[in-house]
C-alpha cells in the first residue's frame, strides 16, 4: 500500500480514501479503446466495485457525485470486455456508458502525461462552452488560465505521479469567476506502473458552501439571541427578588417615620419596625450573595474525592427534597472506594443535576414503578465511571448529544443549561459525561471522572 | 393625616402580594396613614374574602403565581366592578404595566416603592372610589324613579328634554294641550324635580360618559 493520500485543504483528505496503486494498477483501464485486449480477471474487476464503507465520513470532501461516476467508468469498460455474462440483464457498454457520463451533472474529463484533455463529458463542455474538437488536445494551462493552473499544478502532478488525489479548493475560472470547487483526480495506470495520464472529476461546490455559510452565520445569531434572551431572564429574576426585601424596607420606613412623627408609635412599636427592616436587609443581603456565589469564578481546588460518599451523600439530598416521594433506588458502589480527582462541590453540582434530571423524568410514572439506579465502577485503571439510570421519560428522539447543548430543554419550566453547564464541568476536569437510552426505556447518564493518583497507583499500575 | 370616617362607610386599602414582609410592611404604611388595610397572599384569597359593596380600592402585585395582577383585574372586569386598582411592578414590567393602565389601572408603582407616591396616589385612589360610589347611587336612584314613568309620560319626557313647549308636544302627539300639562305635573312629581331643567340633568346623570369618570380622576 503506498501512502497515496494527499493532506490538501488542512489536511481535512479522508485516509480512507486512499486505494492502492496495485489495485487502479490492474485494472484501471482508460483511454477504453487501449485497453480493450487486456484480460484482467472478473476477481480484479470486484477489488474494484464501489465498497461504500471505504467512504464512509467522505461527503465533506466529495460530492456523491463524484466518485461512483469515476468508478462505474472504469468498471463498465472492464466489464464490456472481459465479461459479458449474458445473464446480465443490463450490461453497460461504451455508447450506455458515454449517455451516463454526459448525463453526470459533474465535470469530467481524461488528461494525458502531457497534461492535455483528452476525453471531455458533455457536463464539462458545457460549462467551460466549447465544442469537443476545440478540447481536444488543448493543455489545461490553456483552458483553465495561468493563475488557476499553477492552483491545481501540484494536485495534477501527484495524479500523474499515480496517487489519487481528492482536494476542495477555490480557483477562478475565465468564464465563472471564482468557484469553490471538489475535485478528484484518479491517475490511469498500466501494467507496468507506467502513469499514462489522470481522470479528473469536478464538482462545483459553491453555492452549497455559500449556503452553509449562511447556516452557520445564521445559527450563531440564534445563539447569540437564546444567550441575551436568557441573559435577561435571569437579570428580571435577580431583580425581582431583590426588589421584594428593598420594597418592604421602603414601605416600613414610611410608615416608621409616619408613626414617630405623628406621635402614634411608642419606643417598642418602633424597635419592632426597625427589626422588620433589618430582617429584609439580611435577605437582600443572602440574595446577592447567593449570586456572587453563582457567578462569582472561583479557581477550582482539585483534590482526591471519596465518589461513593459523594454520590451517596446528593442523593441523600435529593431523597430529602422529594421527601414523601418513596422510589426505589438501588445503589452499587464500588466496595474499593475509588477515588476520583476534582473538585468536590463542582462534581456534587453535576451529580445533583443528574440525579435531579433523573427523578423528573419519572415524574410520569406511578411511585412503585419508578426505579433509580445509581452504580460507582472503575471502568479502566485511569477512570473511575458514576451511572445514574433511571426508567423515565428517556432521551428525546434522536436528541442524545442535542442534550448537552446550551438551552436545549425538554422541560416546561427548564433553562436548559444544566447539562450544557454539567459537561463543561466535567470536561474542565477531563473527564467524559455522555447519555444512553435504556434498552427495557428511559436514560442512562455516564459520568466518567479520572482516578486521583492513590487510586491509580493502588490499582497497581 | 387621620380621617374619620362612619364604620360603614370606612374603605379598605386591599393589599394583594405573594411576598409576606411586603404585605406586612405595606400594612403598617396604611395604618400609619390612618388607611385601614387588608392584605391577601394570593388572588384567590382575595376573590374568596372580597366584598365589592364596601368601598376601597386595589394594591396588587403584577406578578404572583397563580392567579397574576393581571388576571386579576380581567376578572374583576367581567365582574363589572370598577374598584380603582393601583399595581406594584417589578423591573422590566413595562409591558405588563401599560397592559394594565390600558385595561383601567389607577396608576403601576414600580418597586422599590417610593411610599409617599403609593400613599398619594391610594388617597386618590379612595377619594374617587367614594365618588363613584356616590355617583352610582345617585344613578341608581335616578334609574328607579325613570322606572315609574308610564311609557307615554317617558315619551313627553324626552320632547320635555328636548325642550319643547306644550303646544308644540300636543300638537306632535295629537292630544291636547290640557293633558300634556297633566303628564307633566306627573312626570316633576314622579321624579321629584321643580323644573324641567332638572329633568335634563337627571337624564344625564343616568348616562355617564367613560369620559367624564376618567377626567374626574385626574383631577
Amino acid at each position: 500500500m503506498l501512502g497515496s493520500y494527499v493532506p490538501v485543504d488542512g489536511g481535512r483528505l479522508n485516509p480512507k480514501m486512499s486505494i492502492s496503486k496495485k489495485n487502479i494498477s490492474q485494472t484501471a483501464g482508460l483511454p477504453a479503446k487501449a485497453r480493450h485486449g487486456s484480460s484482467p480477471s472478473e476477481g480484479h474487476a470486484h477489488q474494484l466495485a464501489i465498497r461504500p464503507e471505504k467512504y464512509a465520513g467522505c461527503q465533506e470532501n466529495i460530492d456523491r457525485n463524484c466518485l461512483p461516476s469515476a468508478r462505474l467508468g472504469m468498471m463498465g469498460f472492464e466489464q464490456r470486455a472481459e465479461n459479458p455474462r449474458p445473464q446480465a440483464a443490463f450490461c453497460p457498454d461504451e455508447r450506455r456508458l458515454h449517455i451516463l457520463i454526459n448525463a453526470l451533472p459533474v465535470l469530467i474529463g481524461y488528461v494525458d502525461r502531457e497534461e492535455r484533455y483528452h476525453f471531455t463529458n458533455k457536463t464539462h463542455q458545457d460549462w467551460f462552452d466549447y465544442s469537443p474538437a476545440q478540447i481536444a488536445g488543448m493543455a489545461i494551462s490553456e483552458l483553465l488560465g495561468e493563475a488557476t493552473y499553477q492552483t491545481l499544478r501540484p494536485y495534477i502532478r501527484l495524479a500523474l505521479s499515480g496517487q489519487q488525489v481528492n482536494f476542495e479548493t477555490v480557483v477562478a475560472f475565465p468564464k465563472h469567476g471564482e468557484r469553490h470547487i471538489c475535485a478528484f483526480y484518479v491517475p490511469d495506470i498500466v501494467d507496468q506502473g507506467e502513469v499514462q495520464g489522470f481522470f479528473c472529476v469536478v464538482n462545483d461546490i459553491t453555492e452549497r458552501k455559500r449556503a452553509e455559510q449562511q447556516q452557520r452565520t445564521r445559527l450563531k445569531e440564534v445563539a447569540q439571541a437564546a444567550r441575551l434572551s436568557a441573559m435577561g431572564e435571569l437579570v428580571r429574576q435577580i431583580a425581582h427578588e431583590v426588589n421584594q426585601p428593598l420594597s418592604a424596607i421602603a414601605s416600613y420606613c414610611g410608615a416608621g417615620i409616619r408613626m414617630v412623627e405623628s406621635g402614634t408609635a411608642g419606643a417598642l412599636e418602633i424597635i419592632e419596625i426597625l427589626r422588620d427592616i433589618a430582617t429584609q436587609a439580611q435577605r437582600a443581603g443572602n440574595i446577592i450573595r447567593e449570586m456572587r456565589r453563582l457567578v462569582h469564578k472561583r479557581a477550582p481546588r482539585f483534590a482526591a474525592i471519596d465518589i461513593n460518599k459523594l454520590v451517596s451523600e446528593i442523593l441523600h439530598l435529593v431523597q430529602m427534597e422529594s421527601s414523601g416521594r418513596a422510589i426505589s433506588v438501588r445503589v452499587d458502589a464500588d466496595p474499593t472506594e475509588p477515588r476520583v480527582l476534582g473538585d468536590k462541590v463542582l462534581i456534587e453540582q453535576v451529580v445533583l443535576n443528574l440525579l435531579r434530571n433523573a427523578l423528573e423524568a419519572m415524574e410520569g410514572k406511578p411511585l412503585e414503578e419508578r426505579c433509580l439506579t445509581v452504580r460507582t465502577w472503575k471502568n479502566s485503571d485511569q477512570e473511575v465511571e458514576v451511572l445514574i439510570q433511571d426508567n423515565g421519560t428517556g432521551l428525546p428522539a434522536e436528541a442524545a448529544s442535542q442534550i448537552f447543548e446550551p438551552f436545549f430543554t425538554t422541560k416546561s419550566g427548564g433553562m436548559g443549561m444544566g447539562l450544557s453547564i454539567s459537561r463543561s464541568i466535567v470536561e474542565m476536569h477531563r473527564g467524559r459525561l455522555w447519555a444512553t437510552a435504556n434498552p427495557e426505556g428511559g436514560a442512562s447518564f455516564h459520568l466518567a471522572l479520572p482516578s486521583s493518583y492513590e487510586t491509580v497507583l493502588s490499582s497497581g499500575v | 393625616m387621620r380621617q374619620s370616617y362612619h364604620p360603614a362607610y370606612e374603605p379598605t386599602v386591599h393589599v394583594v402580594d405573594d411576598d409576606a414582609a411586603v404585605r406586612k410592611s405595606l400594612a403598617l404604611l396604611m395604618a400609619s396613614a390612618g388607611l385601614h388595610a387588608k392584605t391577601y397572599a394570593s388572588a384567590e384569597e382575595f376573590l374568596e374574602q372580597y366584598d365589592p359593596h364596601r368601598p376601597g380600592c386595589l394594591i396588587l402585585d403584577i406578578r404572583m403565581p397563580g392567579i397574576s395582577g393581571l388576571r386579576l383585574q380581567e376578572i374583576l372586569a367581567a365582574r363589572h366592578d370598577a374598584i380603582p386598582v393601583i399595581f406594584l411592578t417589578g423591573h422590566g414590567d413595562i409591558s405588563m404595566a401599560v397592559q394594565a393602565m390600558l385595561s383601567g389601572a389607577v396608576d403601576f408603582i414600580e418597586k422599590p416603592l417610593h411610599n409617599g407616591h403609593l400613599l398619594e396616589v391610594t388617597q386618590r385612589s379612595l377619594q374617587f372610589d367614594a365618588q363613584r360610589r356616590r355617583e352610582q347611587a345617585r344613578r341608581s336612584d335616578i334609574l328607579e324613579r325613570l322606572e315609574r314613568l308610564t311609557p307615554r309620560e317617558r315619551e313627553i319626557m324626552e320632547y320635555v328634554v328636548q325642550g319643547k313647549l306644550n303646544k308644540v308636544i300636543a300638537a306632535e302627539l295629537g292630544i291636547s294641550t290640557r293633558t300634556v300639562e297633566i303628564h307633566r305635573a306627573r312626570i316633576m312629581e314622579k321624579l321629584g324635580v321643580r323644573s324641567p331643567c332638572e329633568i335634563v340633568g337627571m337624564v344625564l346623570a343616568a348616562e355617564p360618559s367613560k369620559a367624564t369618570e376618567t377626567e374626574s380622576l385626574n383631577d
